[in-house]
């Protein structure tokens, strides 16, 4: 009996500490700290980072983890490579988004379909961390103790079909990007934590290659 | 007339098909693991990194399967990056989906993928006949339909599926624990391949 009410006690404690850990309130002065994070984000040129990504599904008792490693460059050239369990590259070159998986290399033109032009873009802009006065979406800024938590809700109704709801959450201490969570319209999640990231660190443009 | 010369090629085809024997075979009564490699008593989910080809087109993405209970199961499959672009629930009789994008919302994928899997994780119930030959290779066949199960050393390593236009071949390889890591879905004639890597 003693070990279940200390199993108990012990639950409790951890599921206190996540909730408060996840407690966002809204904030009142939001334009002010959108304007900082914007300000941060246009004296972003290169980031380099490590990032986990972890897919929530309803119906699974684990998320589904996959790890690598990710290289921008001020405005558009992005190399998104997974590295554990499997390996695949995606790279973002302008108007061409460029795929390799087992030595398969394709190629497609981002503008050739508008919902995924939007997408990328959104993706593009999350990472930079400038989705700020974006009229394809609408927004709310609320904050913990370490984060900025900026919700956006696509306001086009096709990409409400893929996406319904994506959190960014900005680091108080220097207010970049340090998480995405992209929210499905089941409520299914994914949720991308950037680590050990390095910020204007000159980068080649031959990184943003398939190769 | 080509498609006359085709039809008739399928036709022989599909007759050769029907008419391969095990010839080399003989009854055998021994006891078989009767579950393929994809669930066992303690594991009911699955991960796999897949890859689908067909008529030389590729396509990748990330499948989860979970066995609901005895007869349901819930299939996704999703980008790399995460996003959800298959989601049903499915039976021996139905699918219903739970999230489909538009431009893979149709009929024919979604039945495939519901067969494929079924056959999957599915063992007869019924069998019609278990035959073993000098190899220790024994081969079944169920009692409702054409589908052929193969095992070698009491390790499923195979499942042929015959129905009149197609036939699926279902091959488990680098199985541990009696889950297989590798596993490989052929359409024929149809050009499409499915392979899964498991990663969970």
């Amino acid at each position: 009996m003693r070990k279940i009410i200390l199993l108990s006690a012990f639950l409790f404690l951890i599921t206190t500490h996540a909730i408060l850990a996840q407690k966002f309130t809204k904030i009142e002065n939001a334009e002010i700290i959108q304007e900082k994070i914007q300000k941060v984000s246009e004296t972003i040129f290169t980031i380099k980072s490590n990032f986990v990504q972890e897919k929530y599904l309803s119906f699974m008792t684990e998320p589904i983890v996959s790890e690598g490693i990710f290289r921008f460059k001020k405005e558009n050239l992005l190399r998104w490579e997974y590295i554990k369990p499997f390996s695949y590259l995606i790279v973002f070159n302008n108007d061409k988004i460029i795929i390799k998986d087992n030595n398969k290399t394709n190629e497609f033109d981002a503008n050739s379909n508008a919902v995924f032009k939007q997408i990328n873009g959104l993706m593009l802009g999350a990472i930079r961390g400038s989705l700020g006065a974006n009229e394809d979406f609408s927004m709310e800024l609320k904050q913990s103790s370490k984060q900025y938590l900026l919700s956006l809700t696509p306001e086009n109704e096709s990409v409400r079909n893929y996406i319904s709801r994506v959190d960014l959450y900005f680091e108080k201490s220097d207010y970049s990007v340090s998480a995405i969570k992209m929210i499905e319209p089941t409520g299914d999640y994914t949720k991308i934590v950037f680590k050990n990231r390095i910020f204007n660190e000159p980068i080649d443009e031959n990184t943003f290659k398939a190769n | 007339m080509k498609i006359l010369l085709k039809l008739i090629s399928s036709c022989i085809l599909l007759i050769l098909f029907s008419c391969s024997t095990y010839n080399n075979y003989s009854e055998a009564n021994i006891l078989l693991n009767k579950q393929t490699p994809v669930f066992n008593k303690t594991v009911n989910q699955a991960v796999y990194r897949g890859s689908i080809e067909i008529f030389d087109k590729y396509y990748s993405g990330i499948f989860a399967f979970k066995k609901l209970n005895k007869t349901n199961y819930r299939l996704v499959l999703m980008s790399e990056v995460g996003m959800t672009l298959i989601d049903i629930s499915f039976n021996d009789s139905e699918y219903k989906i739970n999230h489909c994008i538009e431009p893979l919302n149709k009929k024919s994928l979604l039945n495939l993928l519901k067969t494929d899997f079924l056959l999957l994780a599915n063992f007869p119930s019924k069998i019609k006949y278990k035959k073993i030959n000098k190899d220790n290779f024994i081969i079944i066949k169920d009692y409702n339909n054409r589908h052929f199960y193969s095992f070698d050393n009491n390790q499923l390593i195979e499942i042929e599926a015959k129905s009149i236009f197609n036939k699926v071949t279902i091959s488990f390889g680098d199985v541990q624990n009696g889950l297989a890591k590798n596993i490989n879905i052929q359409h024929r004639p149809l050009k499409l391949s499915i392979d899964l890597k498991r990663i969970k």
